[in-house]
């Protein structure tokens, strides 16, 4: 309990509200099955476009149907999505950036160019390309939102090992008899988490953006599936009229994006173990 | 027995930082390594306890050719020779406990189980005049005189034979550097243990070492008792290194 | 000679420090940084002021040219050329930072612009109105003076080019730039070794005769101190517990801590003084050393000693040993005084 005061404190107001915002969001996408009121996939064409009201929150969309109900199911595919994503770059980044980072030498200069090339590339479309190629659906958008971020990932790490291993409680463990499985396990990777974590925070918010913009694309998960970036591109042709259509999955977006970035920022200040902020760390 | 050390031509990077170094430690002695920064004195150390590979010469520790020993071949001798670096506020696992790192090597080398090292980590704090309070702590709360020692204990831990100590004090006040020598020269008699002292404080040095060997590029120019190379210096360099001392202490 | 320098005294000192106190306030509670410190700096002279780790003299420093951060509470008088610094409005005491007094910051790598022309930094100090030319010129000349191999190229250079050395240089030469008429210099030599630490002190006489700047040193190196200095401040927990001249300060340390120091040193024996310096968040009563003292006395315990001056009047030392008011004589404890009278 203590720790947990500890943690809050150490966020600060913008941390604690973001993390009420996060929690919200979550929360609703979870529950989303006992929480909405309607079936988000039901059709009623008789109630197409229907106006905010006390039955329909948000009204309905084009077809009918509810988009309040829509709104709760909509983060849940994005976000698994996105932390299947965020989870597997990190392992990548975390294991080429680490070796790359601790060993150097050739393996350095190989990942180095490796990273430079995956770098080079404009994102967004080398994204739209792989996803267009193997054909829109969850598997494809996994495959091409990793294949674009390891990289970033795995430039981080290495630079963090690099400015590790120059510290002398390195060469102090390996003058004890640590050897380098020890090293990176035990000195390495635990003097990084930090800057992990947060890096895994600020990649999840634009993996959810990345996967809104497939989707709004086309690209990504398909209608009907209640979706956010999907609900953005139903709305399109009546934006001028029925703008809440486009305003709700857009604002979803947008706040979950916001809460998970701040939150990455307030834990980048709380984990610095120098301030004695991050005294709940231990 | 003695131990002999002879190594030479390091190259790093076609840079050789060390050349054709030969020199031995006897048993229970203290050598001070004094020098220039760049001079290549920390790369010596480092060469010295097997910390990087050399590419000429050879090495020997109680009488044993450890030249061309691998990492597995290393890892018992680790626990025989010991290394302290300069800066205290590098020197430990920030993220672990101090007595976490104090049982670690004796974990790391399944010499004793958790609570003999405990054990022994808490006879060893006096010797370094520390107290139990301190375990508790993590290394940024702890001043860089108490890491040092910290760091000392440590080494202490795996009953090392020989021990490098490569500018221990250089980042500490006058008055803390000399708790530190204080708490060095009482273990060495206490615990028998032979020293290469680095530093580049003539007098430090002096005070501390029997024997005093001059660097100079990659190269000891001159190597005799600490009263001899501090009085009557032979080789050019180490004049002009001791003139600089002392005129920079006097001349007013 | 001796009275001509007694009325130069007289005269009114360049700087005077008094009572100064820098509080910080922290999460964890207040720290009282500096404590009631007392400095005198006269014109062209060079002051040391040594201490170690934590005793307050980089905030003393920094707190003359008003480069403490907001949260820090100060009070006290710091009076330059009879004005005091301390209610000075800000841009008056910005201005005068610029060519007044100057401040040479600790650490030469990080404290030079890297997008800059070394010329263009230095030349920027320069206030007096003069041409680009003109002002290019000087800087030159000021390289030249500072022994910089090749001054006129070093000018078209950025910082990254330049070696460890070579920055300070620049950073002095920066500093005198101005014409201040009181530069000050923290840490000047921390991280060096002996020939080029040899080096900086040399540079700080240098530019101390070119510009006839009186300059405080900042140090925790006490061979600089006594090879660069004309006058020592020796700092404890925030307190200035003796103060003199350096042959003096060398020759016949009184604080119990500066002889304490004297003797930790390398080539004095280097016999420790024991235990550890006093946090400076707790309230204290009564002498700040008297833990690590040998020569404790009974008042030590309760009350805080004073800064007495010796017969020799620019020798001050915060110590009841040499309080001349008491009429004792100095050095012998109260105990061995009170059984003497009985």
């Amino acid at each position: 309990m203590i720790r947990l005061r500890l943690f809050l404190h150490s966020l600060g107001p913008i941390g604690v509200i973001s993390i009420v915002i996060l929690i919200v969001l979550l929360g609703s996408s979870l529950l989303a099955p006992w929480l909405a009121p309607y079936d988000p996939n039901q059709i009623r064409m008789s109630e197409r476009l229907a106006p905010i009201s006390g039955e329909h929150w948000l009204g309905t969309d084009t077809l009918g149907r509810d988009v309040f109900s829509r709104l709760l199911y909509g983060g849940r595919v994005s976000i698994m999505l996105a932390l299947a994503v965020t989870v597997a770059t990190m392992l990548i980044g975390l294991i080429i950036g680490t070796l790359a980072g601790y060993f150097g030498g050739w393996l350095d200069d190989v990942t180095q160019a490796g990273i430079h090339i995956f770098q080079g590339l404009p994102g967004l479309s080398f994204m739209i390309a792989i996803a267009g190629t193997l054909g829109p659906g969850v598997e494809s958008m996994f495959i091409a939102l990793v294949v674009t971020s390891w990289a970033d990932f795995s430039r981080v790490v290495r630079g963090e090992v690099m400015k590790i291993r120059e510290e002398s409680y390195i060469e102090g463990i390996r003058a004890i008899g640590g050897n380098h499985m020890y090293t990176l396990i035990r000195y390495v990777i635990p003097n990084m988490i930090g800057p992990i974590i947060v890096l895994f925070t600020v990649r999840i918010g634009r993996v959810i953006l990345s996967i809104a913009s497939l989707s709004f694309l086309g690209l990504g998960l398909q209608p009907p599936t209640p979706d956010w970036g999907v609900m953005v591109n139903d709305a399109r042709p009546f934006f001028r009229s029925y703008f809440h259509l486009i305003l709700a999955p857009g604002l979803c977006i947008a706040l979950i994006s916001f809460a998970i970035n701040c939150i990455g920022d307030a834990l980048r200040d709380a984990l610095d173990t120098k301030t004695e902020k991050a005294g709940w760390l231990s | 027995m003695s131990k002999a050390f002879q190594s030479g031509w390091l190259r790093q990077r076609k840079h050789e930082a060390v050349k054709h170094v030969s020199f031995s430690i006897g048993k229970g002695e203290t050598l001070g390594l004094i020098g220039e920064s760049g001079c290549g004195k920390s790369t010596l150390s480092r060469l010295m306890v097997k910390l990087l590979p050399f590419d000429q010469g050879k090495l020997f520790f109680e009488d044993t050719d450890i030249t061309k020993y691998t990492m597995k071949q290393l890892f018992p001798l680790r626990t025989k020779m010991q290394i302290i670096f300069q800066h205290p506020d590098s020197a430990l696992h920030p993220r672990q406990t101090i007595l976490q790192s104090l049982v670690e090597p004796l974990l790391l080398h399944q010499i004793t189980d958790r609570k003999q090292a405990i054990e022994r980590v808490m006879d060893l704090l006096a010797p370094v005049g520390l107290n139990e309070e301190i375990l508790s702590r993590y290394p940024h709360q702890v001043s860089g005189g108490q890491i040092q020692r910290v760091v000392i204990a440590r080494a202490l831990t795996l009953s090392p034979r020989f021990i490098v100590l490569d500018e221990p004090t250089s980042m500490l006040d006058v008055s803390v550097q000399a708790q530190v020598i204080d708490v060095l020269k009482t273990i060495q008699k206490q615990f028998d243990l032979t020293y290469l002292f680095i530093s580049h404080d003539l007098d430090l040095v002096a005070h501390v070492s029997d024997r005093i060997a001059v660097m100079c590029k990659g190269e000891i120019v001159e190597l005799d008792q600490s009263k001899k190379v501090l009085n009557e210096p032979v080789h050019p360099y180490s004049q002009k290194l001791v003139n600089a001392f002392r005129g920079y202490q006097t001349n007013r | 000679m001796k009275w001509m320098e007694k009325e130069a005294v007289v005269m009114e000192p360049l700087l005077s420090i008094e009572q100064l106190t820098v509080t910080f306030h922290t999460p964890k509670g207040k720290v009282k940084a500096v404590d009631g410190a007392s400095l005198t700096l006269h014109q062209g002279q060079i002051v040391g002021l040594i201490g170690e780790t934590g005793s307050g003299k980089s905030v003393l420093g920094l707190s003359i040219p008003g480069l403490l951060p907001g949260t820090a509470e100060v009070s006290g008088a710091i009076r330059f050329k009879g004005q005091d610094l301390l209610i000075l409005q800000k841009d008056c005491l910005r201005k005068l930072r610029g060519t007044e007094i100057a401040f040479v910051p600790q650490n030469p790598a990080t404290s030079l612009n890297p997008v800059m022309r070394i010329g263009r930094q230095i030349t920027e100090a320069i206030k007096a109105p003069f041409s680009r030319k003109q002002k290019r010129a000087i800087a030159a000349r000021l390289l030249e003076e500072l022994n910089m191999p090749k001054p006129s190229d070093t000018l078209q250079q950025y910082p990254f080019q330049l070696s460890g050395g070579m920055k300070q240089r620049v950073l002095a030469a920066i500093g005198a730039a101005g014409k201040p008429s009181l530069l000050i210099a923290d840490e000047p030599t921390k991280g060096l070794d002996a020939l080029v630490r040899d080096q900086v002190v040399g540079l700080i006489r240098r530019v101390a005769t070119h510009t006839g700047a009186a300059i405080l040193v900042i140090t925790h190196d006490l061979y600089v101190a006594r090879s660069l200095c004309d006058a020592i401040g020796v700092m404890y927990a925030g307190e200035v517990v003796e103060s003199g001249s350096t042959e003096q300060l060398f020759a016949q340390p009184k604080h119990p801590y500066t002889s304490g120091l004297m003797r930790s040193m390398p080539g004095k024996g280097m016999i420790p003084i024991p235990g550890v310096s006093p946090s400076l968040m707790e309230e204290h009563r009564g002498c700040k050393f008297q833990s690590r003292c040998s020569q404790r006395l009974g008042e030590c315990e309760w009350k805080a000693p004073d800064l007495y001056a010796l017969q020799d009047q620019d020798h001050k030392v915060r110590c009841f040993l040499h309080d001349s008011s008491r009429g004792r004589e100095q050095g012998v404890p109260e105990r061995l005084v009170a059984t003497a009278e009985a």
